[in-house]
């Protein structure tokens, strides 16, 4: 969806520019957020913070900018915000550090810019060995490492059998390892 | 190195990757739904607490000297977008920001949960001593598939009425039709009766400012009585016009609407027992059996010789018209459908584990229960039970709508 595409529907109308908007960028917004709070945050966190992004981007977005490229790049951007501020509330640390605290000189940022797109790399390459292990097994490995669902749920969403699914992602697993060299993994 | 951690890498993936990842389906339609709703709730939110601001930037209006001139201008067409007449979208934005909580006479049947406690406490209950908790794979459950909006269109009785609000404790949507004649009847007295005096209680601008929640009642004639708290007062506003309609009124209509959830509460003390037996069968309470086990059965097994139900098909048919298979499976699985389930059958009779055999069931106390979270398709019920050492402790059992049936989905010891 494109910017003016977006603002002509609001002109129109909104609700349904929201939804519009909403329906074609969800599945997107959630994965983002997932990346930034897996580690910290919990199911709700994620649902509370894709929320917070969408109602941002209804009330923030400038409608009368006739911006002619795709929606995606100014909600990634939203999104990506949003998400890293809400880790740092979950994780208890502060974004801000007054310069007469004491500790303020040790306060650097721990930030590794190269180890951080080594990573990247490889979360590229481990998608790509994930994707060849074909359906349902790849969808199957994602819901349940990457989105933390449970075997339940993910046979729910797949329509499968929950011990069908464990099953499955048991050796999808034994496979993935065989095809990816964990000690790029753990660097 | 363990199956999840290879997955960290995906905490700095890139937007190619995510939006890869972004293809694969993670989300129920429920889930989009609950989620979106919630994003409108919050955009209106945040409309109505800059509308101030807003206010003053248009008295200044000057673009050339506004630092963000775009965010004004974009932000005052969602504000107009909220105050007009734009039927779906105030819906949405006010419905979404409503509470069902101190209402008179509604109060005592709905209230919303207090997600404060969620500790084990001491009962001897089968249930509890598995220590699992069935809500957490229903809270996703609960959200209300029927949407925000439901004019009842067509209908062959004169005038239907839907309730749906949202509380700000819970934040959990409800929405209910009301199918019952007589009540139908006093909703239509009481709302005929402010129909006739609303014109001389038009309430002044700004009236509705202040509110701090509230729920729709919406007929199938598409009229929208949306009542919310100012201050400490309720209010009605009509099609989105503010009403200072007398209390005694308001209070009527409030209580007119709360028996729906008699309908409820009956369901949920039939479950209410149906779970007590359930975890009795559990525990294997007040089993009579045979002194030896017969080996022919297994170590263990002693034949029943008095006993509610006679054979497994019999108990299974039981849980399942009280359960879900869900939730079934994850706390009374054992009960017939294990490797060594605690009843099986040897030559027609059935046997019990005696192995397995332990404190069961729940002792209700006369307390009443409470029903929370009103849907369509689901709701709650919060029970009491006396404890082991002499005290009460209070349970939550969910409840859904299973192909027409009200079964528990999950359980949740407060």
């Amino acid at each position: 969806m494109t910017g003016s595409d977006y603002s002509a529907l609001c002109k129109q109308s909104p609700d349904k520019a929201y939804k519009t908007l909403f329906d074609e960028y969800c599945n997107y917004v959630y994965a983002v957020v997932t990346s930034k709070l897996r580690s910290c945050g919990t199911r709700e966190d994620i649902e509370e913070c894709v929320s917070d992004i969408f109602a941002e981007i209804y009330t923030k977005y400038d409608v009368d900018d006739n911006y002619d490229g795709d929606m995606r790049g100014y909600i990634a951007v939203i999104a990506k915000r949003r998400a890293i501020r809400r880790f740092h509330t979950l994780t208890q640390q502060g974004l801000t550090v007054s310069l007469d605290d004491e500790n303020a000189p040790e306060v650097a940022d721990d930030r590794d810019a190269e180890a951080e797109e080594k990573q990247a790399m490889l979360a590229r390459l481990l998608l790509e060995k994930v994707k060849s292990l074909g359906e349902p097994d790849s969808s199957i490995v994602i819901q349940k490492y990457f989105y933390n669902r449970s075997s339940a749920e993910i046979a729910k969403l797949l329509g499968m059998n929950p011990a069908g699914v464990r099953m499955r992602c048991r050796r999808a697993i034994s496979r993935l390892k065989t095809i990816i060299d964990i000690k790029d993994l753990e660097m | 190195m363990k199956d999840r951690e290879i997955f960290g890498a995906f905490e700095h993936a890139d937007e190619e990757t995510i939006a890869k990842l972004s293809e694969i389906p993670v989300l129920s339609d429920e889930d989009k739904e609950r989620i979106f709703r919630e994003s409108i709730r919050k955009a209106d939110k945040a409309g109505a607490s800059e509308d101030g601001a807003n206010i003053i930037m248009m008295e200044t209006s000057n673009k050339e000297n506004s630092g963000t001139p775009a965010a004004v201008t974009a932000m005052k067409r969602r504000n107009r977008a909220v105050m007009n007449v734009a039927a779906a979208c105030v819906i949405l934005a006010v419905g979404a920001s409503m509470v069902i909580n101190g209402f008179g006479s509604f109060d005592g049947l709905i209230k919303t949960s207090d997600d404060s406690g969620n500790t084990a406490s001491d009962t001897g209950s089968s249930a509890e001593a598995a220590n699992i908790s069935g809500a957490d794979s229903n809270n996703s459950s609960k959200s209300d598939t029927s949407g925000y909006y439901h004019p009842y269109n067509g209908s062959s009785m004169a005038r239907r009425y839907n309730v749906s609000g949202m509380s700000p404790h819970s934040e959990e949507y409800i929405s209910y039709e009301i199918t019952d004649e007589e009540q139908l009847e006093r909703i239509d007295e009481v709302l005929d009766e402010i129909e006739k005096i609303k014109d001389e209680c038009v309430a002044g601008e700004n009236s509705g400012s202040e509110e701090t929640g509230g729920f729709i009642l919406s007929t199938s004639d598409d009229i929208k009585y949306f009542i919310s708290m100012v201050g400490d007062q309720p209010q009605l506003t009509i099609n989105f016009i503010d009403y200072n309609i007398p209390q005694e009124l308001i209070d009527q209509l409030m209580a007119a609407i709360a028996p729906t959830a008699t309908g409820q509460y009956a369901e949920a003390m039939r479950l209410r027992d149906a779970l007590s037996t359930i975890d009795g069968l559990a525990g294997g309470k007040d089993a009579v059996y045979e002194e030896a086990s017969d080996p022919n059965v297994g170590e263990g097994y002693a034949k029943l010789t008095g006993f509610g139900f006679s054979s497994v098909s019999e108990i299974d048919s039981f849980m399942r018209d009280n359960m879900t298979d869900d939730f079934i499976n994850a706390l009374y699985g054992s009960v017939v459908g294990t490797e060594r389930p605690m009843y099986t059958e040897y030559e027609g009779a059935l046997y019990i584990d005696t192995f397995a055999k332990r404190d069961s069931g729940f002792m209700w106390t006369e307390t009443e229960m409470v029903i929370n979270d009103v849907t369509a398709a689901s709701f709650s019920a919060t029970a009491e039970y006396s404890t082991a050492e002499g005290g009460t402790a209070q349970l939550k059992l969910y409840i859904v709508n299973d192909n027409g049936v009200w079964k528990m989905s999950g359980i949740e010891f407060l």
